[in-house]
């Protein structure tokens, strides 16, 4: 276990600091970050001027081993926009951001693993078809499509929520509605095809040949097992959300989280600002990682065994 | 005393796309206290399905149990009430099965596994389930049962984790065991041991057994009685000295011909039956067997044959009165 934790460890390590090179190697090596910062008709003198500063003339290599040393220590220079350390700014906008990644899951899994058991208990029934082509329905759904969709049915057409922004709870339902859709429709398909997949082993029949009710043979035994690749989708889904899925809800809710920010920091072309939000965002991805694993290891308990 | 489970005419079918299995035609037999029923029969031929009829664990659908009736201490198993059967299933009769390395639910431990009936029937607490799941792994010989009851079933041989089966279907002192093949799956020295520790607690217990084999080997050391199976049918019954010695149906005829035995002074030739069992969906209107044996006339695709009287508790279905030193000649009229 304690070397199990040990080598994820060392493994995120990598992961981030790679992360980190391919944030610098595409805002600084490919294309001219100086060019992107200027005003286009900006004298010769003045952008070799401003090159110089910055140290944008250096070999590419001295500049990657100072990046990156700064970059060790949470340094990714000052905002071109705001003009004070980017990464306080990149980390503001997280707790928005994990409000409705968390807001999503919970409705996606409670919703989600129900419908899921349900269907699969009774394949073929009228339930299951339905949850079937709803869930395929939900994964299919292209974000760019549905949350304009929500928006234009609920709050220009209804007139129920607000089309946009954050501050009550109205503002937070047809983000989360969006964003759990992908969830919803991928957990109760995993859920389904586990049901099924667990209902004819062999140690089902055992278990009711015990004479354990129904019931009982489901929660005691089938679900526990046929929860284990749910609990793995659940939380790629949730590095999803929180990494990707919010980049467009929250661009198009208007949702000050930090998919929000780093579509700002595309937009005013800030690299500084771009940089410590992809970074914050490899960060997040690899702690959920790694907090998915540890719950994995503690509800299966053969993992020490494999 | 009556006998202590009857059944009569027991049918299970399969509702597929394809159509209707016919997968258990009308069977009846009688299983007294204390005794030891070997039912044998190749791959498909409904005996396996027959057993998980006893308890109606055939998964429905696309299984069902369409007409019989299963007589067990007076109650017909097949008209009682879900809890009803749920309180027999595992207490009163309880089953093994054929391979022990998928039996076992992976993710609870042993122990666990064989505490919960205990809890369930004998409405023990945990701490006296969890005292008597030892005491019975100790009874199939676990070493160092105590240190062994929190392991998982992928810590087990697959021996072991029969003994585990074993120990748990023991549990609640059943009156009946249901063995499916239980040592099908396990090497052949394995095998033996699984044979002898069921035969010892059989006679510890008191308990009846049904052993269902394709085995014959398996069922001349360990039965009291057998009954041969074919295409869902029962095709002969007898006491088994008796069938290994005067076999009268041509089914059994040509399965002990197929099988090699120590006590014959001079081994024969080995024989194989031609031909294959028929569709269990396209069922033949006469005979099943018909199409493979070596003594068919025209009257045996009138009708499927009853089993009929042939000797003393020894019947056959067959309208022809063979025996292995017979020819296709005297026909019953």
């Amino acid at each position: 276990m304690l070397r199990l934790l040990l080598k994820r460890t060392v493994h995120s390590f990598f992961l981030i600091t790679a992360v980190v090179s391919v944030v610098f190697l595409t805002t600084f090596v490919i294309g001219d970050p100086v060019r992107a910062l200027l005003p286009a008709e900006t004298p010769e003198e003045i952008v070799e001027q401003y090159r110089e500063e910055r140290g944008f003339n250096r070999p590419v290599l001295i500049q990657y081993v100072d990046y990156m040393s700064h970059a060790f220590v949470g340094d990714f220079g000052d905002s071109w926009w705001q003009r004070t350390p980017a990464l306080p700014i990149a980390l503001r906008p997280l707790p928005a951001t994990f409000q409705l990644g968390i807001f999503a899951m919970t409705l996606a899994i409670s919703l989600g693993i129900p419908i899921g058991v349900y269907a699969g208990m009774k394949p073929g029934s009228w339930a299951d078809r339905l949850a079937t082509v709803t869930s395929l329905l939900g994964v299919s759904m292209p974000l760019i499509w549905l949350c304009p969709m929500l928006a234009f049915i609920f709050a220009v057409t209804l007139g129920l929520l607000p089309t946009a922004g954050y501050g009550s709870w109205q503002h937070m339902v047809l983000p989360t509605i969006a964003l759990a859709a992908l969830p919803l429709g991928r957990i109760v398909q995993i859920t389904r095809a586990s049901i099924i997949d667990e209902l004819v082993k062999q140690y089902v029949t055992t278990a009711r040949a015990k004479g354990l009710p129904n019931r009982r043979v489901l929660v005691q035994h089938v679900l526990r097992n046929a929860l284990l690749p749910v609990i793995t989708v659940s939380g790629w889904e949730f590095v999803l959300v929180v990494s990707g899925y919010t980049i467009i809800v929250e661009a198009v809710f208007g949702w000050p989280g930090v998919g929000w920010m780093l579509f700002s920091a595309i937009r005013i072309r800030d690299v500084p600002l771009l940089a410590a939000t992809a970074f914050v965002i490899a960060v997040v991805v690899v702690v959920i990682n790694f907090a998915i694993d540890i719950l994995y290891i503690i509800v299966n308990p053969l993992i020490r065994y494999e | 005393m009556g006998p202590l489970l009857e059944v009569k005419n027991l049918e299970t079918q399969f509702f597929t796309k394809e159509g209707i299995v016919r997968a258990v035609n009308s069977i009846s037999y009688e299983l007294n206290t204390g005794e030891t029923l070997g039912i044998v029969g190749e791959s498909g031929c409904g005996k396996s399905v027959g057993a998980l009829s006893l308890l109606r664990l055939i998964p429905s659908p696309p299984g069902k149990i369409v007409g019989g009736e299963i007589l067990f201490d007076g109650i017909d198993l097949l008209k009682v009430h879900e809890s009803e059967i749920e309180r027999i299933r595992g207490n009163r009769i309880a089953m093994i099965f054929q391979d022990p390395m998928t039996s076992l639910n992976p993710m609870m431990p042993i122990g666990r596994q064989i505490s919960e009936s205990l809890e369930l029937h004998l409405k023990m607490n945990k701490k006296e389930a969890r005292a008597k799941a030892i005491e019975l792994l100790e009874m199939v010989r676990i070493p160092s049962a105590a240190d062994r009851i929190d392991d998982y079933p992928i810590q087990f041989s697959g021996g072991m984790r029969q003994r585990v089966m074993i120990a748990m279907a023991l549990s609640c002192n059943p009156q009946i065991l249901i063995a499916d093949e239980p040592t099908t799956a396990l090497d052949v020295t394995i095998q033996a041991q699984i044979t002898d520790l069921v035969n010892r607690l059989r006679e510890e217990i008191g308990m009846a057994v049904i052993w269902i084999t394709h085995d014959l080997g398996v069922v001349a050391g360990l039965t009291d009685r057998v009954i041969v199976m074919y295409a869902g049918r029962i095709v002969e019954e007898a006491p088994v000295e008796e069938l290994y010695e005067n076999p009268r149906h041509p089914y059994t005829i040509g399965l002990l011909g197929s099988v090699p035995r120590l006590d014959e002074e001079r081994p024969e030739q080995l024989t194989s039956i031609e031909g294959m069992p028929p569709d269990m969906i396209d069922y033949p209107s006469g005979c099943p067997f018909y199409a493979r044996c070596t003594f068919r006339i025209d009257r045996c695709l009138e009708s499927p044959p009853d089993l009929r009287a042939v000797g003393p508790g020894h019947k056959a279905a067959c309208i022809v009165d063979v025996s292995a030193s017979t020819l296709p000649s005297s026909v019953i009229s």
